[in-house]
């Protein structure tokens, strides 16, 4: 794809000015990370493409918003954003727990299974830091809380995955 | 032996992420990405403004029915300017009066809104 080996700041730049070819690239680049992300939180792939795809679509509409720095992180922030949203307008609450497509399902199943059992705040702790790779700060910021209390939430999430996840290796 | 735990739940998720193929979401978003409206940002704003002059207007038609102690300046002012009419339609400038202060705010608060969507 042209574009290809263009720096993620250029991009950036010229997709927040509102090229979107370039914003394109951008979507390409991060697609799978967003829904990850989404997904985990949703507890769903299909809630979470949902929330994915409307996190990108708010960030191209906000874009004169954009104040530097990593757009994958403030997309991911957006999205999180739009998993509360979305949280307070559903109606039943389904859950599928499917981890989507592709191979090593068992072992996707498995860490769904025990991201599932975490509380709401670890979870979402757990997905921003661990899975998506944002900082204690930057999650702190996406969900409005404590710094301390994210840290603990991610701390005590971690813990309580690998125990269920141990359990799993050995049964 | 079990993996060691904290460097199995990075490769997990890893490997859930990169098993999420594109299948024309990409595609999807971009067709929705369409360039902004250069009229949506002032027909917004246009429509807030013109609901907060109306709220404005509103409130010295609602100032003209107050006692003259209470605000001697206005009081003045509308005297001279609009006082007489308002005078006969007491009531309903009044009712008009809330009624724009309501839609005046509304404009605003919905303007703000959309606009930070």
């Amino acid at each position: 794809m042209p574009g290809d080996d263009i720096s993620e700041t250029d991009l950036t730049k010229a997709a927040m000015a509102g090229d979107r070819e370039a914003f394109g690239q951008l979507v390409a680049r991060h697609q799978a990370s967003i829904r990850a992300l989404s997904r985990r939180l949703a507890r769903s792939a299909a809630d979470g493409d949902d929330i994915a795809q409307a996190a990108f679509l708010s960030a191209w509409r906000r874009r004169s918003t954009w104040r530097g720095g990593s757009f994958r992180n403030w997309v991911c922030t957006i999205a999180f954003r739009e998993f509360l949203n979305a949280r307070r307008g559903a109606t039943g609450g389904e859950v599928d727990d499917l981890p989507g497509e592709g191979g090593q399902g068992g072992e996707r199943l498995d860490l769904m299974r025990a991201m599932g059992a975490l509380d709401e705040n670890e979870r979402s702790a757990v997905t921003l830091c661990l899975g998506a790779g944002l900082s204690h700060t930057e999650a702190a910021l996406a969900m409005e809380a404590p710094l301390g209390s994210v840290k603990s939430w991610v701390l005590r999430g971690r813990a309580k995955l690998q125990k269920a996840l141990a359990a799993y290796v050995r049964a | 032996m079990p993996p060691e735990p904290e460097d199995d739940l990075e490769r997990m998720f890893a490997a859930e992420e990169a098993a999420i193929a594109d299948e024309g979401f990409t595609q999807r978003v971009v067709q929705q990405a369409r360039p902004a409206s250069p009229w949506r940002r002032a027909t917004i704003y246009g429509a807030g403004f013109a609901g907060f002059g109306f709220a404005v207007g509103g409130i010295v038609d609602m100032a003209s029915k107050l006692p003259a102690d209470w605000l001697p300046d206005l009081s003045g002012v509308m005297e001279t300017a609009r006082v007489g009419e308002a005078v006969q339609n007491a009531s309903d400038a009044t009712q008009i009066a809330i009624v724009a202060v309501i839609a005046g705010i509304s404009f605003l608060i919905a303007a703000i809104a959309v606009q930070s969507r």
